[in-house]
């Protein structure tokens, strides 16, 4: 009885096997969208897709309302997850592996999703492959990218966030911070209302420039490699750190901010500092001062050189380090002169700030 | 708008219920009260809280001042209608005249009291305007004095008045005939008080000399703030608008600050330098808003 029993139950489990087996490989080979969708429905709220793309994939995507974050990977693929959204689209061209893909969300489940929509998400999450140009468009929410070559953001509202990138960057912010940090290539920031902070940039090819805006935020720059660097706020305060490259230029400008650069003790660079209306010019620098031009305005006589109490005075084409501020009479101050052997060119100026220039 | 702005009006502010004008004025003092821009920041993070909570029964519309005011137009707009329906179909509906003639031919002794009076009155000012017309027959001069008269304005002109006088004299006195010349001379005259009335105005208008290269500028920044204007006051959320708002009074203060001493030293080329980076840094900015006006369309 006992012998029978176990022959029927080995010839079910045989019989079931097959079926079991195919049932398995149906569940792996199911397409990732209708797994994702599964999920969803199952109430996971996140929803993934991917496609094949090539290295140098070009990804777009407009989030009216989520935090985008983007990583780069060594995959040839994009992969998108999107989490409290209700669809997300990867549209792609008719080839493989694609060249582009733009991505859409919507919060709304099943709708139909075109080109140029700009859904909702919670979060978006993108992992693109590194050499990928990224052109990210928000209204309102963070943006995140971290080590893709090439990144565009527009956004309106929420702070920016771009680390390693390797080749361009370009951010335009209404309201937001603006943080790039060890990255390389050209580099264009402007936002209105944030502060930029910029630390450890690096000039990819010669020619590449570097050049950070602000209106009522101020402006932070460490450790800018690039041979052309430009800075400008209105309202804002400018801050530059690090060293001066050999033959490069520099322009700092604000209407009514201060400028500070802190440079190494050794720096060799020809000033051109002006204020317009009303503040200072102070450098720890000894700036020897071109002929014609003086911590001045035109047409008044220059600072008389002072030298130590016993001491013969220096040369009087050597301006003092110190505050450099003009007598009483029309409004304003230059400096224009030459530390060291002038190797950049420094351009400083401000309707109604002051100009500082600290060694570090 | 020097006090602080009520809980009610910061809400309405949020819920975009303000009217363009109070929406500006609001921002604007939003922008300058540091109060008002944390109870609006906290008033938009409830908002903000709420929202999610209440996101599931975000189908049940809730009728909001806005959506009460709009109903009453509503109403009001079909009740006009109703009432011009109503006059064109008694106009055009003669069993409707008869009914309302049938209505007057019911005489009470009230009515016909009433009637009769009026019927008295309508013939007393027929009689009274045949006889002032045969009586009164203006000359040629008279005309023209009644169409001077017809011509000065309510308000007193100085020396106007008395130019007419002395028109009016002169022609009493047949020394002086009167012409049409005449009758110009004033109104030019007037014309000339009231152009030397306007005259702050239109230097106002006309403003200081644009500096080279300041045209462009304002031209491109009306185009800019017209397309602004077009995408309404949910292009930018209230925070945002907020900042927006600021950042405009700084770059408004420092074009006007960098203007001024331009227009002292035009030849100064960093002077005009700063003016036009202030331009030019006003322009990003509407051109940014202008963008993400047409990102928020499509997000709509």
């Amino acid at each position: 009885m006992k012998f029978s029993f176990s022959i029927i139950m080995l010839a079910l489990a045989l019989a079931l096997a097959p079926h079991a087996s195919a049932q398995t490989k149906a569940e792996r080979e199911k397409p990732a969208e209708k797994q994702a969708e599964e999920q969803h429905e199952a109430g996971d709220s996140a929803i993934e897709r991917r496609a094949n793309a090539e290295k140098s994939v070009v990804v777009s995507l407009c989030v009216a309302s989520g935090d985008v974050v983007v990583r780069g990977s060594d995959r040839t693929e994009v992969l998108a997850r999107a989490t409290d959204a209700g669809s997300l689209r990867l549209v792609t061209p008719n080839v493989q592996p694609a060249p582009r893909v733009e991505v859409l969300v919507s919060e709304h489940r099943g709708e139909e999703l075109e080109s140029g929509d700009c859904g909702t998400v919670g979060t978006l999450e993108l992992t693109l492959p590194r050499g990928a140009s990224v052109d990210v468009q928000t209204r309102d929410g963070h943006v995140e990218v971290e080590d893709i070559a090439d990144v565009h953001v527009r956004a309106l509202s929420g702070d920016v966030e771009v680390r390693h990138a390797s080749k361009a960057v370009e951010v335009s912010c209404l309201s937001g911070d603006v943080s790039l940090s060890d990255s390389s290539g050209p580099a264009r920031i402007s936002t209105v209302s944030g502060n930029v902070e910029a630390r450890n940039v690096r000039a990819a090819a010669a020619g590449d420039g570097f050049e950070a805006k602000s209106t009522s935020g101020d402006v932070s720059l460490e450790g800018i490699t690039h041979t052309q660097v430009r800075g400008a706020a209105v309202s804002g305060s400018i801050a530059y750190a690090g060293t001066l490259a050999r033959g490069g230029d520099y322009d700092f400008r604000t209407i009514s901010g201060d400028v500070t650069l802190e440079l190494p003790a050794n720096s060799s660079f020809s000033l051109h500092a002006k204020v317009v209306l009303s503040g200072d010019i102070v450098t720890d620098f000894p700036v020897k001062v071109s002929s014609g031009s003086a911590a001045s305005p035109p047409g008044m006589p220059p600072n008389p050189p002072v030298g130590p109490s016993g001491m013969p005075p220096p040369p009087p084409d050597w301006k003092k380090p110190g505050k450099n501020k003009p007598p009483k009479g029309p409004p304003g101050a230059r400096l224009d002169g030459t530390v060291g052997t002038g190797d950049a060119v420094v351009n400083l100026s401000s309707f109604s700030g002051s100009l500082y220039l600290r060694k570090q | 708008m020097k006090r602080c702005l009520d809980e009610g009006l910061l809400q309405a502010y949020l819920d975009g219920e303000l009217s363009h004008e109070q929406m500006s004025e609001a921002a604007a003092h939003v922008a300058a009260c540091e109060a008002c821009a944390g109870a609006l920041a906290a008033a938009e993070g409830e908002t903000a809280f709420f929202a999610a909570a209440f996101a599931p029964d975000d189908a049940v519309s809730v009728p909001t001042e806005a959506l009460r005011s709009r109903i009453g137009a509503a109403v009001a707009q079909l009740e006009a209608g109703t009432e011009a329906n109503h006059a064109r179909t008694r106009g055009w509906n003669f069993g409707g005249f008869l009914a309302s003639l049938s209505g007057l031919l019911n005489f009470t002794p009230q009515s016909a009291a009433a009637f009769a009076g009026l019927l008295a009155v309508v013939a007393l000012a027929v009689i009274y305007f045949a006889v002032q017309r045969q009586t009164g027959k203006p000359s040629s001069f008279n005309r023209g004095e009644i169409a001077r008269a017809g011509n000065t304005p309510p308000v007193a002109i100085p020396g106007a008045g008395k130019q007419t006088d002395e028109v009016k004299n002169a022609n009493e006195d047949g020394t002086q005939p009167p012409k049409a010349g005449n009758v110009i001379s004033v109104s030019a005259r007037r014309s000339r008080g009231i152009r030397a009335e306007r005259k702050p105005v239109t230097l106002q208008t006309k403003g200081p000399e644009v500096l080279p290269g300041e045209k462009e500028y304002q031209t491109a920044i009306a185009s800019l703030e017209e397309t602004i204007k077009l995408g309404g006051d949910a292009t930018l959320r209230p925070a945002v608008r907020v900042e927006y708002e600021r950042d405009l009074a700084i770059l408004d203060s420092a074009i006007r600050e960098t203007r001024r001493v331009a227009a002292q030293n035009p030849k100064d080329k960093d002077v005009t330098g700063f003016l036009m980076s202030a331009y030019q840094s006003k322009v990003e900015l509407l051109t940014k808003v202008a963008d993400q006006a047409q990102v928020a369309a499509l997000g709509r």
